[in-house]
């Protein structure tokens, strides 16, 4: 100010009026936030960030039908656990049978593979031919990082807050054959409408909505993923 | 003392009552009415609920606290809202009892897992057990004595046609807008949402009516007996904790993937707990000037005699009206028909209780009270037994016969040791009395359920794990093993759940007969 207001001293004063501007200048950007990244900067990062991951908490709902035989009886309803890449998890599944829901437990420690008999409760050894495990969430080829790197149509939307964490919320759509490794083929029609919450700090995908198209049923149904305790240090053991 | 508070005015039972009196009062009937429809009408819509809140069919221990998480509530707040509302006004009372109720019911509406339930429930049934005692002396404070005894076992009778067409009405609702989905409105949900238009209008008409009347009640001296109430909710809470312990150790695999029972490692300390908060509530309550509950009126044998009986009746009375919906739920495989079935079937149960009811009334004049109640006794216990027999199938005519024979046999007790406990305790505590008529059913009912299905748990995780389990074949799909699973389980868990559920049926059979060890306390005289 007191550079206009000493008026002829204007021209004497322009290298403080520059070294102002200097100072300012960063100041004032930094009130209107980062650049914001863009939607393909962002899908980067996170597919990076899912394939260096060394442990995760996960937890699945779905909402409507997701059968997972072939003679449609058997519905998968939820899931809860833990992974640490490439071979190690420990998960509880909810299944619903007629009117009632029973549970199943699957333990993978390496190749040594043990579930629960869904009648007694009781643990045993995986026969070999179990074709599915929570690990295939993060493996390169065919888990999440996968499917992020295959979204198209993609949209930004407005961002988000998930559980207390600033997040970029995103949207679009995959072929059902970018899904088939992680939800075993129970989700219907194509392609698939996909929903992300990912952490501007960490670029960790904290939320995942995977809503099946309106042409596959008439209340199509919706998988809601979410992640936390990213690289917390988590046992996984053995069954006795 | 609980509920019922000097008359103040109107002595004249010529006196008509005004239309503000009688809007208060059919306002405050229906409260009590819909409070009392939720404690039954779970029962319907259960397995409905424990299917969309995704919870385990083999962890009863949790569930079952959906239905008796209600009813402790529901009995715990009888003594104590009666004993406040005569300490800082009935109305003040009533209308937070009716927002509890709805706030509970609202809750229940938007609950989207086990425990938020548990809790809704147990919320809307600390609202609707107050209701009951308000009511009860809100007709002593508004109705001339000659006509209050009536007006007092009206009162009751609504409650007991409340839960008596709970699981009618559960279904009902279900059947009817179900299918309905209005925002998160849907399925089971519309039976607690339908409290709330309920409360409501209630609510409204008492904030009008009652505003203006003159014959507004005014508060009693007096002091809270904090103590016994606290000890009491302490007792029954951990013994109703301790029952659903289970029989399993809590550490082993349970059947179809159940989670270990939370309770199982804390059996003895709770019930410690129990013993130790149980003795301190009658040593609080003997000391206190203003007891919750006056233990003095156990002194009284044929009292206690009633009490003890209709204990035993309330705990035989909630298994037929838990236990029938999950036969039906075993053996109907449609499962959008369960909830009428299950009603239809209780239907001959309540309407022959309710026939029995009034037929004991009347044989009560002419046979008395220990007579009328051995032989309603008798008959249920035959019912019961009958049920023992049920082939696996629905067969409607075989189960809607004994069942109609039972409820005629429970209907027949009601009246005789209501009547007993309330001429029996002295004058001036018929009031109270008959709230602890009330209580000691429902607590009956309480620990009745929370005991017999912590035990069929226990027989059910104990027989279906020594099934020999089935092994998945090399190179064989889980999808495809888990079928073959699902067929192994549609034909041996059935069986094995029905047969356990005969014998909670058995169980309550041998209930009924030891029963008739109180009721020989009944003195056998005729009623007035």
């Amino acid at each position: 100010m007191y550079v206009f207001i000493a008026g002829g001293k204007f021209v004497r004063s322009l290298p403080i009026w520059l070294l102002l501007c200097l100072v300012l200048l960063p100041a004032c950007s930094a009130g209107a936030g980062p650049m914001k990244p863009d939607t393909t900067t962002i899908l980067e990062r996170t597919a990076k960030r899912l394939d260096e991951v060394k442990s995760v908490h996960f937890t699945m709902v779905i909402d409507g039908e997701a059968f997972i035989d072939p003679s449609r009886t058997i519905l998968l309803r939820s899931a809860e656990g833990d992974i640490v890449p490439p071979d190690q998890m420990q998960t509880k599944i909810k299944i619903g049978i007629g009117p009632a829901n029973v549970d199943l437990a699957l333990v993978t420690v390496g190749n040594d593979k043990y579930q629960t008999n869904p009648v007694t409760g009781q643990w045993g050894p995986t026969q070999p031919g179990f074709d599915y495990s929570p690990t295939v969430l993060f493996e390169k080829d065919k888990g999440l990082s996968a499917i992020v790197g295959k979204l198209r149509d993609v949209e930004q939307l407005s961002d988000e807050k998930i559980a207390g964490q600033d997040t970029y919320h995103l949207k679009g759509k995959v072929d059902k054959a970018a899904i088939d490794p992680i939800s075993g083929g129970a989700i219907e029609g194509d392609p698939v409408n996909v929903e992300l919450w990912i952490a501007k700090d960490s670029s960790n995908l904290l939320k995942l909505v995977l809503t099946e198209p309106a042409s596959a049923k008439a209340k199509p149904a919706v998988w809601t993923l979410t992640f936390d305790k990213y690289d917390q240090p988590v046992t996984i053991t053995k069954p006795q | 003392m609980l509920g019922i508070s000097p008359p103040q005015q109107a002595d004249d039972r010529t006196t008509p009552l005004s239309g503000r009196a009688k809007a208060i009062l059919a306002a405050a009937l229906l409260a009590v009415f819909v409070a009392a429809l939720d404690l039954t009408v779970i029962t319907t819509v259960l397995a409905r609920i424990l299917y969309d809140l995704r919870v385990n069919l083999g962890e009863v221990e949790r569930y079952s606290w959906i239905v008796s998480g209600y009813l402790l509530a529901y009995l715990l707040t009888i003594p104590i809202a009666g004993r406040i509302s005569d300490l800082i006004g009935r109305r003040p009372v009533f209308l937070a009892a009716l927002a509890i109720f709805a706030v509970g019911s609202i809750w229940c509406t938007l609950a989207h897992d086990l425990v938020p339930l548990i809790a809704a429930r147990m919320v809307q049934g600390l609202g609707g057990g107050a209701l009951v005692p308000v009511t009860l002396a809100l007709v002593a404070d508004l109705l001339p004595p000659a006509r209050r005894a009536t007006a007092v076992g009206g009162v009751g009778a609504i409650d007991t046609l409340g839960w008596v067409l709970g699981p009618l009405w559960g279904a009902g609702v279900v059947g009817l807008l179900g299918a309905q989905q209005l925002g998160p409105l849907t399925d089971w949900r519309w039976v607690f949402a339908l409290n709330l238009p309920l409360a409501l209008g209630v609510l409204a008409t008492i904030v009008v009516s009652w505003q203006r009347t003159a014959q507004a009640t005014h508060p009693v001296a007096g002091r809270f007996d904090w103590l016994g109430a606290i000890t009491l909710t302490l007792a029954l809470a951990l013994l109703n904790l301790a029952l659903s312990s289970g029989t399993e150790s809590g550490a082993e695999p349970r059947a179809l993937g159940a989670s270990a029972n939370p309770f199982a490692p804390y059996r003895l300390p709770l019930l410690a707990g129990a013993l130790v908060a149980f003795l301190l509530f009658l040593f609080f309550t003997q000391r206190a000037r203003w007891p919750i509950i006056p233990l003095a009126l156990f002194r009284q044998r044929v009292f206690s005699g009633a009490n003890l009986a209709n204990l035993l009746v309330g705990a035989a009375l909630i298994i037929v009206m838990v236990d029938l919906p999950f036969v039906v739920s075993l053996l109907e495989a449609d499962t959008n028909r369960i909830s009428f079935i299950s009603a239809l079937l209780l239907l001959p149960f309540t309407l022959a209780m309710a026939v029995g009811s009034l037929s004991g009334g009347l044989a009560v004049g002419r046979l008395g009270y220990r007579v009328v109640t051995i032989g309603g006794l008798v008959i249920a216990a035959i019912g019961f037994w009958r049920f023992f027999g049920w082939p696996p199938r629905l067969d409607y005519l075989r189960m809607g016969a004994d069942l109609l024979v039972c409820g005629f046999g429970l209907g027949l007790v009601i009246a005789p040791v209501g009547a007993a406990a309330i001429n029996a305790a002295p004058t001036g505590t018929h009031g109270i009395a008959s709230s602890l008529v009330l209580v000691m059913r429902l607590l009956g009912m309480t620990i009745g359920l929370s005991a017999l299905t912590s035990w069929g748990a226990g027989q059910l995780d104990q027989r279906v794990k020594a099934l020999p389990p089935l092994t998945q074949q090399p190179n064989e799909p889980l999808p495809t093993f888990l079928a073959r699973q699902l067929e192994y389980q549609a034909q041996q868990v059935p069986l094995i759940t029905l047969d356990i559920l005969h014998q909670t049926f058995a169980i309550a059979g041998v209930i009924c007969l030891v029963a008739i060890l109180p009721a020989l306390l009944l003195a056998d005289q005729h009623a007035d």
